[in-house]
Formats: structure tokens, C-alpha cells, sequence
């Protein structure tokens, strides 16, 4: 990180639209910080509830990530996502994944991946992000505010309570998933990909899973099945072709 | 525990109080919430060693980091859970997480 990149957070405004009264979540959490970050790319519009403690008119929070193998897990993402395909209005889905809705915690199963169902549904904007990344995180929902039609921001926010590590490395652990390349950090504009943060040197898996005690059922094999899941996906993304 | 500001400044709400038809004039909100609950560790920021550069600002989940005057920061003790996310990410080593006296 250069001098520029160290100073910048100075350059975003101070004022705080979500109020620190307004959420009772656990200390060091993913989904609040995600939730503060993202506010700070909307400006105030004619829209804002001023008396409310969350000043932006909101609808039903979506449960986090879905699993292929339970058929109505699966079925919690139509309701919200019908809802914004069939508004006449152009509306901004944030999804907030701290990954609780895993159910049995098994090597072998992937979880639905979300960002590439509404690719496939035909949204105009969709991107995934993390609060470890500010900047990108802000830059990418003030990109889905301007484009015309409805647009979809994933948003990986870990949970220390869920994961079982220490509250302090809410943002560490974020990084080393993107690091990891676990969770790429990318944008979909009409159909084509483009990473916004790229390692030249990507990290092996095994650092991030060893952080969390949740996968501590893991072992060396299942790591390498996940490590060449990972690789393929990644290079599938590096390419353009998914 | 979370405690209300508003029932610290005025007297405890009795039935007297209650409007005719029980018609609330206030809506309900969160707004007056303290959701800090005191926290066992507080950072404390060393002087000497920060650059108010604002990377503790920015990852803060509870908004509690505030720019004081000078440029320096401070925390909001009415709202830090004492997380430890800015003494894990502070470049300059400059935030030490102590015990409250």
C-alpha cells in the first residue's frame, strides 16, 4: 500500500448515515461493517427516513448462503429475487453472506453461488465484494446506484460468532479469503467478468481454513479437493470464460 | 446492558402519563439505544506512533471511532464493544487494547 492508498479513508465523508445505536450485533461483526461501509457510497436523496435509526428505506434481509443438496434452503432466494425483477423500478439487492445457512458443514458441498444466478437472471450490474476492501466495496455500490437497470452486490461478511475465531480478525480473515481466491472479488457488466482485485500470488487454501475453527472436522484431503475446486474456478474467472 | 437515554432524563412513564386513547405522539425507534456495553478492553491510541492516517475509522463495525479536532482519533466508549479490529489492522502499532479503569 502506497502513502496515497494509507490516507485516503480521510477523503470519504465522515458523516454516518447507519447509526452505531441502531444495531445490537456482536462485537467485531461482518454484516455491520459491510452495511456502514455501504452507506457511505449513497448520498441523501428525497427517499431518506430522517427519524429512523437506518435513515434508507429497506426491505426484507435475505438469508445468507444456500446449499445445493436442501430443497427448500434453495428456495429462499426467489422471493427476493422475483421481487426486484418485477419492480418497474430500477432497486439495489445487497446480499450480506456470513454463511450460516450451511447446515451440516461438509468438504464435498459447494455453496450456491449466488452472483452466478443473478448473471443468469439478467440483472445489469452484478459484483461481489468484502468489507476488508473498502474502497472497492464503495466504489462497486455506488456503480450498481448509477447503472440504469436492477443490480445485485454479494457481499462476504464474516461472523466471528459463526466461524468460532477471535473478534479481532473479522477484517484478516476477509482478506485471506480473498487472498485465497475462496471468494474473488469481481464485476459483471453485461455478461462480462472482470476481477477488480487480482494477487499475482495467490495463497493456498489451507491458511484460511486453519484460521476458522468451524472447519476443524477438515482434513488434508478434503483441503486438497478444495484447493483444486478453487484453482479451477480461478482460472476459469482470469480467463472471462465462466 | 443496553439502557434507554431518554428514561435517564425524564421520570419512569406511569399509566398518568398515557395519552387519552393511547395514542403515541413519539413513533418507536432505536435511535436513543447505548448499545456499547462496557467493554472489557478500550483502546487506547499512543500519540507518538500514529499518523492519522484513519484505517482504525473506517474498519470500526460500531461507527465508535470518531475524528477528534486535532486529527487524531478516539473512541466512543458509549459504543465500542471493544472488538480489537483496530489494534489488529493499525499499520503503525499505535493502538494498544487496555483494561478499563
Amino acid at each position: 500500500m502506497d502513502k496515497f492508498g494509507l490516507y485516503v479513508p480521510q477523503l470519504l465523508p465522515f458523516k454516518e448515515h447507519f447509526l452505531p445505536q441502531a444495531h445490537p450485533a456482536c462485537m467485531g461483526c461482518g454484516v455491520a461493517l459491510g452495511v456502514r461501509q455501504a452507506y457511505k457510497a449513497l448520498e441523501e436523496t428525497k427517499g431518506w427516513m430522517k427519524k429512523a435509526s437506518w435513515e434508507i428505506p429497506w426491505e426484507q434481509p435475505l438469508p445468507g448462503s444456500l446449499i445445493k443438496s436442501k430443497k427448500e434452503k434453495r428456495e429462499m432466494i426467489r422471493p427476493a429475487m422475483l421481487n426486484i425483477e418485477k419492480k418497474s423500478q430500477a432497486s439495489l439487492l445487497i446480499c450480506f453472506d456470513n454463511e450460516a445457512v450451511e447446515g451440516k458443514l461438509s468438504p464435498t458441498v459447494f455453496k450456491k453461488w449466488i452472483p452466478a444466478v443473478a448473471v443468469a437472471r439478467g440483472l445489469h450490474y452484478v459484483a461481489t465484494a468484502c468489507p476488508s476492501y473498502p474502497f472497492d466495496l464503495i466504489d462497486k455500490v455506488k456503480r450498481a446506484m448509477e447503472c440504469e437497470g436492477s443490480s445485485y452486490i454479494h457481499i462476504l461478511s464474516p461472523c466471528p460468532v459463526g466461524w468460532d475465531f477471535d473478534s479481532e480478525f473479522t477484517v484478516n480473515i476477509g482478506r485471506y479469503a480473498v487472498e485465497c481466491a475462496i471468494f474473488p472479488l469481481y464485476e459483471v457488466v453485461a455478461g462480462d467478468y472482470r476481477l477488480t482485485i487480482d494477487h499475482p500470488g495467490v495463497r493456498p487454501v489451507e491458511q484460511y481454513i486453519k484460521m476458522q475453527n468451524r472447519f476443524k472436522n477438515f482434513k488434508q484431503k478434503d483441503i486438497l479437493e478444495i484447493q483444486a475446486e478453487v484453482d479451477r474456478e480461478y482460472a476459469k474467472l482470469r480467463e472471462g470464460k465462466v | 446492558m443496553a439502557k434507554l437515554k431518554s428514561v435517564k432524563q425524564s421520570e419512569p412513564h406511569v399509566w398518568k402519563d398515557t395519552k387519552v386513547g393511547c395514542v403515541l405522539l413519539e413513533e418507536g425507534k432505536a435511535k436513543p439505544f447505548e448499545m456499547g456495553q462496557k467493554p472489557l478492553l478500550i483502546p487506547v491510541w499512543d500519540k507518538e506512533m500514529c499518523v492519522r492516517c484513519g484505517l482504525c475509522y473506517i474498519f470500526c463495525p460500531d461507527a465508535a471511532i470518531k475524528r477528534s479536532d486535532d486529527g487524531y482519533y478516539e473512541a466512543d466508549l458509549d459504543y465500542c464493544k471493544g472488538c480489537g479490529i483496530c489494534h489488529r489492522e493499525c499499520w503503525f502499532g499505535a493502538i494498544s487494547m487496555t483494561e478499563e479503569k
